[in-house]
Parts: C-alpha cells; structure tokens; sequence
C-alpha cells in the first residue's frame, strides 16, 4: 500500500504526545488496502488469544475460530495435548470442521480424507484405494498444517508467525501484574457474541476509554462522577488503567483472596495486542476478543469468568445473572451507536479531532496501529526528506 | 440374554449385540450387508459419524473372542483408525468393516466406548 502525503501527515499527527495528537484518519478505518495490512502485518505476526483453555477441557474437544482470513481449529488430542492447525483439508483445500465439539478423528465430508486429532493424515478411503497411481503420495506429508499454540492464565493464544518469541516472554510482565487474580482457575459462567458492522479498532476503541461512559450511558453513570481513571505503566505488549468509580464496578459478591487492597476495591482495563480486552474486577474476570471479519464488519466475543469458590458462592447465580444483564445493557447501547460512527468515516471531507487525555489508550492503539501498518514508509520518507 | 433366532431363511443371519448400557439384543440381517448399518437401523445407538466409509471411528464394537478370528483381518486404513479409536483393544473392529456372511451368522459384538 503506498501512503500520499496528507495520509502521511495525518499518521505523523497521531505520532505526537496524546496531548498535542490527532486521532487516526478515516482511511484506517474505511480502506480496504489498510484492513488486508493489519491483518498481514499485525494479525499474522503476533499472538492472538483464541478463548480458554476450558473450552478444550476433555481429550477430543475442538473449536474453531478465524484468524484474518484463516480458518483456524483448536484440538485437544486423544494423548491430552492441546494443538492448533489451519482449519483447512490438505486434499483440495475444504474447511473440515464447524463451531465445537468433541471427536475421535478429523473428517472432511468431501471426500473423507480424514486426520488424527495430533494432525496426521489417518486415512484416505475408498476400495480401492483411490490414491492408487499418485505417484510418491506419502499420507505421512499431508497432515494438517500446525500453528504455534502456548498458553498463560487459562487463555489460549495462537501465532501464525515463526518469529515471535515465545508467549511467556511476549507478554513480558502482564502474569505477574495479575497474578493476584489467578485467571488460569477461573472457568466461564456466561459467554456471548456479537457481529457488529464496524471496523474491529472502534470497538476496542470503546472499550478502552470510560470518557463516553458518563454520556453515551448515563443511565448508568452520571457524568458528574469522575472516575479519576490511572494509567500504567506497561513491561508488555498492552495498556491499563485503574478506576474504583468505574461504570462496571460492580462487587456483590466476595472478592477474591489475594487482592491487594487497590484491587479489592478498584478494577483494571486491560488491551492486549492486538484484539483482547481483559477486565480484572475484585469478584470476576471478563474478556473480550474483537475478530475482524472485513474492514467494517467484526465479531465481539464476551465472556464472564469467576473463580470456582465464587461461583460455589450460594447466591451466585442471582448475582452473576444482574451482572450479565447490566453488563449487556451498557454493551447494547455501544452496539447500537458505534455504526455511527463507522458511517461518519465513509466521509472523504472529515478531518481527524483530538483525543482527551483520558482518551491514552485510544492514543497508544492508533499508535501501535500506525507503527506496525506504516512505520517503515514512514520512516523512509523521513530519510528522504533529510 | 436371548439365543440367538435359528435363521431357516439362508438369506439371513442373525447377530448378538451387547449395548454399552448391558442389554443384548438379537438382530437379523440380510446377507452381504455391513454389520454398521444393520446395528444403526435397530434401536442400538450407534454414532457411525462418516456414514460407514472407515473415516471415524465411532462405530467401534468388540467382537468375541471366539469370534475375531472368523474374521478377515482389518486393511491399513481400518488398522489406522483402530489405533485412535477409544480403548482399543485386540478385539477391536470397525463395524462398518464387517461385512455380514453366512459364516459370520450368531456373530457377538459388544458396542465400544464412544461409539454412542
């Protein structure tokens, strides 16, 4: 993609202090050519959170998901080891499975070429065989084609990128900032999804500043209230921000053990790159995944995990339910108004507004979106002008 | 458990199947056909997920020891599936692979795990 000279000025622009920057050009989220860059430069280079490890929980459990263009299944084998493949048959290219389940073999309904849930091609059937005649064809090189799949506080993360370093080291200090919480034990209560006709960014965009909180919801928050949000400090590849006035602070059930007092009383934001949310709370976990399915037309994942002494809690599934329905609520209303402003960036006269400095984390996603699509033309055309 | 049927009519055999709940049934089959089908047109549940193209095994059954060696052993791509089917053992089969003959009438299988 090449970038002209007002595109360029406007990704500089986003470049400054989020004191004196403008937030990002329409193009980034209204061309096609920018969309087909994230998803090459950034969806197949890093690590992507595909769900939980819970969802894998029993030997022969799958589910698929779509990374970008590919289609992706998550499998955990008969030997109880959890692989990820390209969701696709090595015979002629089919999709092989759908949704989730549990199986003893993969089988493409085409022509049941059919896989080992450790990715080898099994078998080919037919009497006779109908792979008589294909000369050197060896079942042993036709196995489903592997991904890197690693792990870290019961999520699943999957890269299609051979240099990525390890997941571990990727997340840099993210395990140990939420270690009080012990993610990896807690199990899902409640899981939705959303297909929402709007660039992926916009949501995350959303999700990650409580400044329209207080407008967009004031059913629920007033916007007299200041919710005084904190930025941290990030070792790794995210952002968060702390608020005990948050619009989702809602605590009726007994926080969890090792919380710290600002966690007990508080809860984080969390962005990880590139399309994760993660909120900690004191008496639960939710976590978003943004899939893009086209420039402008994505898939929100939601999912409310508890700790399993929580979820032994008498009441908790009266309390869980109010959680669910406020929590959806406050979605719907975001669900409802961002197509605005997927509409407002069809617009080819529109130029780019200021970010609030509540707003930094916003900021720091146009940022990073700017470095991975376009620093390097960036940085060439600044070499040319020296 | 029932005996199984004398068959007169030489067309047909009759078969004892074990289901995975403890019941044993008796099922009378024409010949020539595969021992998947007829278990999947009775009231046993069966899985039988590919459709009987030796693909899934889920149509997993034990046949009894006196019996295994009636059989004509299984091909590579049967042995393949026999290797990841759910606690396989030397009496594993595919259903799907027994083809019904006269000298398999009063064949005994017991459904396999997961194959309901």
């Amino acid at each position: 993609m090449s970038i002209n000279e007002t595109l360029r000025a406007q990704l500089r622009a986003n470049k400054r202090p989020v004191t004196q920057a403008s937030v990002l050009p329409a193009h980034c989220y209204s061309s096609q050519d920018w969309y087909q860059d994230e998803i090459e430069k950034i969806f197949m280079k890093e690590w992507i959170c595909v769900g939980r490890e819970s969802q894998v929980a029993r030997n022969g459990d799958y589910f698929t998901i779509e990374i970008g263009r590919e289609p992706v299944v998550v499998a955990r084998d008969h030997k109880n080891v959890i692989h990820a493949f390209l969701n696709v048959c090595r015979h002629r290219a089919s999709k092989i499975v759908e949704g989730s389940g549990n199986a003893r073999t993969f089988v493409c309904k085409y022509h049941c070429w059919t896989y080992n849930l450790d990715g080898d091609l099994l078998v080919v059937p037919g009497q006779p065989s109908p792979m008589i005649g294909a000369e050197d064809f060896d079942r042993k090189m036709y196995g489903l084609i592997p991904l890197r799949i690693e792990g870290w506080g019961g999520f699943l993360f999957v890269s299609f990128s051979e240099e990525v370093t390890p997941l571990m080291e990727w997340l840099g200090d993210l395990p140990k900032f939420l270690e009080n919480y012990r993610l990896h034990e807690m199990v899902v209560g409640h899981e939705l999804s959303y297909d929402v006709p709007v660039n992926w960014k916009l949501f995350v965009e959303n999700t990650m500043e409580s400044y329209h909180a207080g407008f967009l919801h004031n059913k629920f928050l007033s916007p007299d209230v200041d919710q005084a949000w904190k930025f941290l400090e990030a070792g790794g590849p995210y952002e968060a921000m702390y608020s005990d006035k948050s619009i989702m602070n809602f605590g009726n059930l007994p926080p969890a053990d090792r919380l710290n007092e600002k966690q007990k009383t508080g809860l984080y934001h969390v962005w990880l790159h590139p399309n994760t949310t993660i909120h900690v709370t004191s008496t639960y976990m939710t976590y978003r995944r943004y899939i893009p399915r086209g420039v402008n037309q994505m898939t929100i994942m939601y999912a409310w995990c508890f700790l399993p002494e929580t979820i032994a809690h008498p009441d908790f599934e009266t309390i869980a339910e109010n959680y669910y329905k406020r929590s959806v609520d406050i979605l719907s209303e975001d669900i409802a108004f961002i197509p605005k402003v997927q509409e407002g960036l069809s617009s080819s006269r529109w130029r780019p507004g200021r970010y609030s400095p509540t707003e930094a984390i916003v900021h720091k996603l146009g940022n990073y979106i700017v470095d991975r699509v376009a620093g390097d033309q960036l940085a060439a055309a600044a070499a040319d002008q020296r | 458990v029932k005996e199984a049927a004398v068959v007169e009519d030489a067309q047909e055999v009759v078969v004892q199947v074990h289901t995975r709940s403890g019941r044993s049934v008796s099922l009378t089959a024409r010949l020539g056909r595969r021992l998947m089908e007829v278990i999947r047109d009775s009231e046993i549940p069966v899985k039988a997920e590919c459709g009987g193209v030796c693909a899934c095994a889920t149509c997993h059954v034990y046949v009894a020891p006196d019996w295994i060696s009636r059989l004509s052993p299984p091909d590579e791509n049967e042995a393949a599936l026999l290797d990841v089917a759910e606690e396989s053992t030397q009496q594993s089969r595919l259903s799907c692979q027994i083809r019904l003959t006269e000298a398999l009438d009063g064949l005994q299988v017991t459904m396999a795990p997961g194959s309901n």
